[in-house]
């Protein structure tokens, strides 16, 4: 069954589009990652535009994170405050990402850059999950206490001026690292059509020194608002959201999550992980080679408009 | 799809008859050389469009058959095309400077009874772009680009979008041709030329000139144009989707 993207501008199996979304979105239902850094990879293996992938996946990632997130603001585990920090810093990010896509989209180099970003992204999330997984594995085996980490310990982060308090983190930091951490974030969000949920939650806590419960929360709530604004910039300056394609993948991804939350509680996701962490590598790995080997065509032809 | 390739033969098959009927009616008295009938001269694209046949079928008026020959040229809208070639840099492939290419053809076919080379002269051919060894591209740099036209030819061949069938033609009876030509998946939106060559004994007798419009239909068209003259409040509206998609969704597993 065969379907015309309008934006895209290539026909698709339905089928397969929606199959993806909801294997990316089991995956998502069960490890409570986002998937847009599997989705995107995918959707340019299949032949989407890596230009309308990045930005059409952009589009999907601000309706998975809508979902997640009320089950979090039910339970009060999310910190408005310094979520809306974050997304100071995410928003300018996003601003900076888009204007960096335009100048890479006009000297012919962004479906490099979207590549080489991920290669490099894959491959160090792919490599960390695999290494925790193994050693999940290895410290129940060997029926280790998890050691408790010293959470109010300082660091440099807490040496840093304009200082503010955020009572549900508990915490009085300067406000610069997190604007900081979400200035990244929202390139990553403009330049690669992703959350950044995995690299913003492990800065929150072992950099913030968030506490654990709260960052989830905390992440997908900034992740909204900052992929919202990267559909709309992409959509005005590029006009590369393929509302269709987001529409199918919203769907299957949907599917998809109930799936993966319904296995993620009777399943081992220590085990599971690190299974993860070899699918990771594995696009990684896809990556890379399209990049190194001796590409099919010497040629790359686009139309100019 | 089987269903709508068997209507059409049927359709031609009348209509063939018809013609035979005609001609042989007033076999003396045919005043044109050759006539024409499109099978569909408005193409939609709708939202499952997976390529489609252009039917054409028609009548020469042929002294000697053996000798008489048909091309069909159809040639989509011409469009600029930029070039990159992928180098080695620092062990990746990275595009280099890209080179303009006008006058590319967003879609062209040539279907003809036999080899065009042995149809008529080359000349002829050369003069009006007739075979994909004869298109003229134009570029703005004179260097290395005739292996840069053979890649394009070469891609969009792989892509069906440039095709050249020395056997598309069929001759039925004496005086009766049909071909159906390929529109790919792909296809641009837009105004295709179909012309019609008619050769006797390597001359040309008759030329017949009509146009295909191709138009993006439905959901598709008014997406594209929302997307491209609207860009900000497609953009919200995207958004607006997403949000009311991610709400309902936690709204039903609420409901569990």
């Amino acid at each position: 069954m065969y379907i015309y993207l309008p934006i895209a501008e290539v026909s698709v199996n339905l089928i397969i589009l929606f199959g993806m979304g909801g294997a990316v979105g089991i995956l998502s239902g069960m490890f409570g990652v986002g998937g847009g850094f599997l989705m995107t990879p995918l959707l340019i293996f299949y032949g989407i535009p890596p230009i309308v992938a990045v930005a059409t996946e952009a589009n999907q990632i601000v309706a998975s994170s809508i979902s997640g997130v009320v089950a979090h603001w039910r339970r009060r585990a999310v910190d408005f405050k310094m979520g809306t920090v974050l997304l100071i810093g995410g928003v300018i990010g996003s601003f900076l990402g888009i204007e960096l896509f335009a100048l890479l989209k006009n000297i012919g180099q962004i479906d490099l850059m979207i590549s080489l970003a991920y290669v490099l992204l894959l491959g160090s999330i792919g490599s960390l999950i695999f290494v925790e997984g193994i050693r999940a594995i290895i410290s129940k085996r060997n029926d280790k206490i998890a050691q408790i980490r010293k959470r109010k310990e300082r660091t440099w982060v807490h040496t840093l001026p304009f200082r503010v308090r955020f009572k549900k983190s508990g915490l009085y930091i300067s406000v610069i690292p997190p604007i900081t951490i979400g200035i990244f974030v929202g390139i990553l969000a403009s330049i690669m059509g992703v959350g950044g949920g995995f690299v913003m939650v492990p800065a929150m806590i072992y950099l913030l020194r968030m506490p654990t419960n709260i960052v989830i929360g905390t992440s997908l709530y900034q992740i909204i608002f900052v992929t919202s604004l990267v559909t709309i910039l992409h959509a005005y300056e590029n006009q590369t959201v393929d509302v269709m394609l987001a529409i199918i993948l919203m769907s299957g991804g949907v599917v998809g999550a109930q799936i993966g939350a319904f296995l993620g509680h009777r399943l081992k996701a220590e085990q599971l992980r690190f299974l993860l962490g070899v699918l990771i590598l594995a696009v990684c790995a896809k990556m890379l080679i399209e990049l190194v080997a001796e590409p099919q065509n010497i040629y790359v032809i686009t139309d100019v408009l | 799809m089987y269903y709508n390739s068997f209507i059409k033969t049927l359709i031609v098959g009348l209509v063939c008859v018809g013609f035979s009927y005609t001609n042989y009616a007033s076999a003396n008295e045919v005043e044109a050389d050759l006539v024409v009938q499109l099978d569909d001269p408005h193409i939609q694209i709708g939202s499952n469009f997976f390529g489609e046949e252009l039917l054409i079928f028609g009548a020469f008026n042929s002294g000697d058959l053996s000798k008489s020959d048909i091309i069909i040229k159809v040639r989509g809208t011409s469009k600029s095309i930029s070039v990159r070639e992928k180098v080695k840099k620092y062990g990746i492939w990275v595009n280099s400077d890209d080179t303009i290419i006008d006058n590319v053809p967003s879609y062209y076919a040539i279907y003809s009874n036999r080899n065009i080379q042995r149809i008529t002269a080359q000349d002829f051919l050369k003069e009006n772009q007739i075979g994909l060894n004869y298109l003229k591209f134009i570029s703005n740099e004179k260097n290395q680009t005739p292996s840069i036209y053979e890649e394009i030819i070469k891609k969009n061949k792989e892509e069906g979008i440039f095709i050249e069938k020395y056997t598309g033609v069929r001759i039925v009876g004496d005086k009766l041709f049909r071909a159906s030509v390929q529109l790919p998946k792909d296809i641009n939106e837009g105004s295709y030329d179909v012309t019609i060559y008619f050769f006797d004994d390597q001359k040309l007798v008759d030329r017949d000139t009509s146009r295909v419009f191709v138009n993006k239909t439905l959901a598709g068209k008014y997406i594209y144009t929302q997307a491209n003259e609207r860009p900000l409040l497609y953009g919200i509206i995207c958004v607006v989707i997403a949000w009311i998609a991610g709400l309902s969704v936690a709204g039903l597993s609420r409901a569990r």
